[in-house]
């Protein structure tokens, strides 16, 4: 284990607790001091069932919502002493989101729906639009930026998803569900997209998921059930033919 | 994030929504729309009233004999609500003026010495009528006007030949007149110059009455600037002298009407009130009748405060029509806000911060309402010159009144648009992207 702790730790987390309506008669409790460590380049899997607090453990690590207690640092910055507009900044340069349901905005170009991180960082159009170019070339979907997301299927949506979350080159990817609304085929592909970044060009990846099938081959997969950790194991490593 | 990307990605939620933004826009341009047009009539209406006085001569002073209790000339006919201006008219009883309460020579008289150092010119003149003179088969017409040699000045004439009416015209009661050079074009068929028309006679009658005239002088015809284009553009004034018009309609001298022009480095206000007081002493013990004192500046002014108030008026019901634009606006924007929560989610998870969404928000709502400006004043400047061009009016559209109209729509596109915005920069992105 020492081995690792040489390695740079991306997210640091330390006995986080989420309550929900604090101080009503509906208290509760979801996640009961969570400690978790994923250094750089690592491809973890967060696997649970619904309600074991894995939602809400990804708002957390995602930025979109603060622990009630416990240290979250990422990339080196303190979360939970972070500013809304400091939350904003964290979201757009240090963390790329994957959806279940892709979260392209409507009636904009895929290439366009790929900048907009980009755009609310503040860069040039040209600059935008030569890495959105380049980023949709490399999931395959360089011949269909000009595409609105109604023209597309679910996969080429995650496609494109995934190519606006690499946008900022951001310090993890988080991928919620990536593969839920997607038929086992286009599921395949897009898991192999995510494995391809992460052996290939290094990436961090943490994978969200209640699927036992799927976290199975991620190199290491961590376990919630009822807003703990449980277990936290190595995984397979995928065997995938590029 | 740059204003213009922000202003693109405005128009880009607007083009997505038009039929939705238009009719959002529907208020805004039916407000701006009616307000432009009215100060477009409004403007066309009194530019031409002025030019069109000021070619009669606006510093024009004129007395009238008129009734004393006369609710329109002593003005309490203004001041009442109906139900008293019925009364009064109903009260008012019309009296001829007789030749006793004309004014008359000697008062003209003694009023010029007495304001002799303010005063410029004192017309008098009496309208005959209309008269037609044939010359074989050629034919002039004109209105017979007898006149002091005043006036000229009044009336503006510019003298291609001879002389106009003297006071000796009047004295010994000359068979004289004063036409213009049209009418001699007409008369002559073109035939001699104004030099030459000197001396000539023309014969015509009066109500049955044959009249001789020898011409004495010729004028130049110059085309009224009036508003509404008259039918009969080559009927001119033929001037006779004022005693030898009276003589031949058997008519008594005195005048009910005198036109005064004052010095140009004189107050007219305080000139006309030492009129008004000159005479009123004359009139003091006439028991039905005074002088008026009034001046085209007064009728302007009026005028000018009328279209004022109507513009006022009609421009208030525009703007209850453009707050309920706004409401629209803002109603519209709630809606948007509400149907695009997952979007704005999505815009916040990706790194938006609250005031770009806010910005975003605002931006649009200042587009719609920007628009829907332009569109409204290019359409009231099309009514309201069509209006001013049926009613004759050269169309004089004002630019300032049209920049400010689309600066004040963008600015209810602000005002209304800023809570919606504000809704939507508050949104939680977890509830957001949750949304359905």
């Amino acid at each position: 284990m020492m081995n690792l702790d040489k390695r740079t730790p991306i997210i640091q987390m330390h006995n986080i607790v989420k309550t929900y309506n604090i101080g009503k008669e509906n208290e509760l409790e979801i996640l009961h001091g969570i400690d978790l460590t994923v250094y750089a380049g690592e491809f973890v899997a967060i696997v649970g069932e619904s309600g074991s607090g894995k939602s809400t453990l990804m708002n957390i690590i995602g930025v979109l919502d603060k622990p009630t207690s416990g240290e979250y640092f990422l990339d080196g910055v303190n979360v939970q002493k972070a500013s809304p507009d400091e939350m904003s900044d964290v979201r757009n340069q240090k963390i790329g989101f994957v959806f279940q349901n892709f979260n392209l905005i409507g009636r904009t170009t895929a290439q366009k729906n790929v900048e907009l991180p980009m755009l609310y960082a503040g860069a040039s159009r040209q600059a935008r639009a030569k890495r959105a170019q380049a980023l949709l070339e490399m999931v395959g979907m360089g011949e269909r930026r000009n595409h609105q997301p109604n023209e597309l299927s679910g996969g080429q949506k995650q496609r494109v998803a995934i190519a606006r979350s690499l946008i900022n080159d951001p310090s993890i990817l988080l991928a919620d569900e990536p593969t839920g609304a997607l038929d086992s085929e286009t599921s395949r592909h897009v898991m192999d997209i995510f494995h391809r970044l992460h052996q290939e060009q290094g990436k961090t990846i943490v994978l969200i998921t209640h699927s036992q099938e799927l976290a199975a081959e991620c190199p290491r997969i961590i376990t919630l059930r009822d807003g703990r950790i449980i277990s936290d194991q190595k995984g397979g490593v995928a065997h995938v033919d590029f | 994030m740059s204003i213009f990307e922000n202003i693109h990605l405005a128009f880009t939620s607007l083009r997505a929504n038009k039929l939705r933004s238009l009719l959002t826009m529907l208020g805004i341009i039916i407000g701006i729309g009616s307000v432009i047009a009215i100060t477009t009539v409004g403007d066309s209406l009194s530019g031409s009233i002025t030019k069109e006085m000021d070619g009669f001569g606006a510093r024009n002073v004129t007395l009238t004999v008129t009734q004393k209790d006369d609710p329109f000339a002593n003005g309490t006919a203004f001041d009442l609500s109906s139900d008293d201006f019925n009364a009064i008219l109903d009260n008012f009883e019309y009296k001829e003026p007789s030749s006793d309460d004309f004014i008359t020579d000697e008062m003209l008289n003694e009023y010029s010495q007495k304001f002799k150092d303010q005063l410029e010119t004192v017309a008098v003149s009496n309208d005959l009528g209309s008269i037609s003179a044939t010359n074989g088969r050629y034919k002039a017409g004109g209105s017979l006007i007898g006149c002091n040699p005043g006036k000229a000045a009044i009336d503006k004439l510019q003298m291609l030949s001879g002389r106009f009416i003297t006071d000796k015209d009047n004295q010994d009661l000359r068979a004289i007149a004063v036409v213009s050079d049209l009418f001699v074009q007409q008369y002559f068929g073109g035939k001699l110059t104004a030099e030459q028309a000197l001396g000539q006679s023309f014969e015509t009658d009066l109500s049955g009455t044959p009249l001789k005239f020898y011409i004495a002088g010729v004028y130049q015809y110059k085309e009224a600037d009036g508003s509404v284009p008259t039918s009969k553009k080559q009927d001119t004034n033929v001037y006779i002298p004022i005693a030898s018009g009276n003589q031949l309609l058997q008519k008594s001298n005195g005048y009910q009407t005198v036109t005064l022009q004052s010095k140009s480095d004189v107050d007219n206000q305080v000139f006309m009130d030492r009129t008004r007081s000159f005479f009123n002493s004359f009139y003091a013990r006439n028991p039905n009748f005074t002088v008026s004192v009034s001046s085209m500046e007064d009728m302007m002014k009026s005028v000018t405060k009328m279209t004022q108030s109507v513009q006022l008026g009609i421009s208030a019901i525009a703007g209850i029509s453009l707050l309920v634009g706004g409401i629209g606006v803002m109603n519209i924007m709630m809606v948007s806000v509400t149907e695009r929560t997952r979007e704005i989610g999505i815009r916040m998870a990706l790194g938006a911060k609250s005031r770009v969404i806010l910005f975003q928000f605002i931006v649009e709502a200042m587009i719609i309402c920007m628009i829907g400006g332009l569109i409204g004043v290019g359409l009231g400047v099309g009514l309201g010159s069509l209006g001013a061009t049926l009613m004759h009016y050269p169309a004089k559209p004002s630019m300032v009144s049209a920049l400010v109209a689309v600066l004040f729509s963008m600015g209810i596109g602000v005002f209304f648009g800023y809570y919606p915005a504000k809704r939507a920069a508050r949104l939680d992105p977890i509830e957001a992207l949750r949304y359905e």
